[in-house]
């Protein structure tokens, strides 16, 4: 039941991803927040390992077939980046401040790993150059934002229905 | 060895990697064709984003009305100014397409490459990154959609259907900077003589399409429309793409570059048609796999 509401709550952040955030209203921002990532990255550091890595193929995977034609990049972006963050978190004292570099460096890796496998695989136009310039500043302050606003519901709701599991 | 295969966590990422590097390899191999899984997931995942999809585009749809209302004043003003040219060019457009009707019979040619239905659509997704520009529409094979159908807003061209599922399809915009993204593209020069090329690049810094391949003694200049020319048997011809901004040689001068301001725009739409051409593709039947692009 619990595995169900988490799973639930990703799935949620996976179409609200693709849907509220990448539909701009208006004049909206190109850049996009990683929710997704952001909430296997919360549930790697205050639920189970292998629940994230479990979480992440299954979302991974499930990215790659509705959003993208191939499958692999986001498969292995989305399962190995949570994994990161928890084993950087291991060694840093835990506060929001921390929380929040840790995950906003790890949506940097996410991106750099996502355009890496893309330029190999499809060929892309952008040069690093201009990803670093272009794209990431902005980006990094996307992620950040995301960090911040679900460090609350993510952190509870991972803690809650591991205490529940716990009896 | 011995060592090296004691060690397992080893071990299992090197085997992950190399499954890795195959699933990509398998899934690139058949990327124009949309296997069961793929269609099973996005129909699925369609279910929730048409969920929120709906609500978005009411609201999207205020907003822009919201702000249209501002312009509409000064549009009417331009519009009326234009009708006495728009009777004149109505007259003219419908004794041409009497004169071709004609012709056609003549010739015993049916259909053409400029005809094409319309299958409306809204876009319920969107790839959330930087390196795939597609969209999700909300119709798939149930509704005749097919790889390869041009998609348009009331705007121009926004790019290509790339997979369908039953009830959904995957599209691939202008926009998207893969190699494989290219469209048959024509404008007319001075001198009122097709110039063709292709439509294969964006400038992501300009919000330009580059418009390639384009003959040195081209005279083309600014303002002038761009359009698909249908040569490259999937999309009609006549569709607008965009207007010339700027023209430049290409680095090694053996041809012209034209850089085109889009008529549509690809950040924000959220109704689209797809076009199913009436004429059919040459070769067709004996053409399998390859390259998707136009």
């Amino acid at each position: 039941m619990n595995n169900a509401k988490l799973f639930f709550a990703v799935f949620l952040l996976f179409i609200l991803e693709g849907t509220l955030l990448s539909m701009p209203l208006g004049d909206g921002s190109p850049y996009v927040i990683h929710l997704t990532l952001i909430g296997l990255m919360y549930l790697g550091r205050y639920g189970k390992i292998e629940q994230a890595l479990g979480f992440g193929l299954i979302f991974g995977l499930l990215f790659d077939l509705v959003y993208t034609d191939i499958v692999g990049i986001y498969l292995f972006a989305l399962s190995a980046i949570p994994l990161f963050s928890s084993f950087v978190l291991k060694y840093v004292k835990e506060n929001v401040f921390t929380i929040a570099v840790t995950f906003t460096f790890s949506a940097l890796l996410f991106e750099l790993d996502v355009y890496f496998f893309t330029s190999a695989v499809v060929g892309v136009e952008r040069t690093l150059a201009e990803l670093a310039t272009q794209i990431i500043p902005g980006s990094l302050i996307a992620q950040l934002i995301g960090v911040l606003v679900l460090y609350w519901p993510m952190s509870r709701l991972v803690e809650s229905s591991l205490d529940a599991k716990r009896g | 060895m011995k060592r090296f295969l004691n060690n397992r966590k080893l071990l299992i990422t090197l085997l992950s990697f190399l499954l890795l590097v195959i699933l990509i390899g398998v899934t690139l191999q058949g990327r124009n064709q949309s296997h069961w899984y793929q269609s099973f997931a996005r129909d699925t995942a369609g279910v929730g984003q048409r969920l929120f999809a709906t609500p978005i585009g009411w609201v999207d749809d205020t907003v822009t009305s919201i702000k249209e209302v501002r312009d509409v004043y000064k549009e009417n003003e331009y519009l009326k100014s234009r009708l006495n040219d728009y009777a004149d060019t109505a007259v003219e457009v419908r004794d041409l397409k009497r004169e071709n009707e004609e012709l056609k019979d003549m010739i015993g040619l049916d259909g053409s490459i400029r005809d094409y239905t319309l299958l409306p659509a809204e876009m319920i997704g969107r790839n959330p990154s930087e390196w795939h520009r597609y969209v999700t529409v909300n119709i798939g094979k149930e509704q005749g959609v097919k790889a390869d159908m041009a998609v348009i807003t009331a705007d121009g061209l926004i790019g290509r259907v790339i997979q369908t599922s039953a009830y959904t399809s995957l599209v691939q915009l202008l926009s998207d900077t893969s190699r494989t993204n290219n469209v048959s593209a024509v404008a007319d020069d001075t001198r009122g003589k097709g110039v063709f090329g292709t439509i294969e690049g964006f400038d992501e810094e300009r919000k330009l399409l580059k418009f390639t391949k384009i003959p040195n003694d081209a005279k083309l200049k600014r303002g002038q429309s761009v359009t698909t020319s249908g040569l490259g048997g999937k999309y009609p011809s006549g569709i607008v793409i965009g207007k010339i901004e700027k023209l430049e040689s290409d680095k090694y001068g053996a041809s012209k570059i034209a850089y085109v301001k889009p008529a549509a725009d690809f950040d924000q739409f959220g109704h689209v048609f797809v076009i199913e051409r009436e004429a059919k593709e040459p070769f067709a039947e004996s053409v399998t796999g390859g390259d998707t692009s136009e």
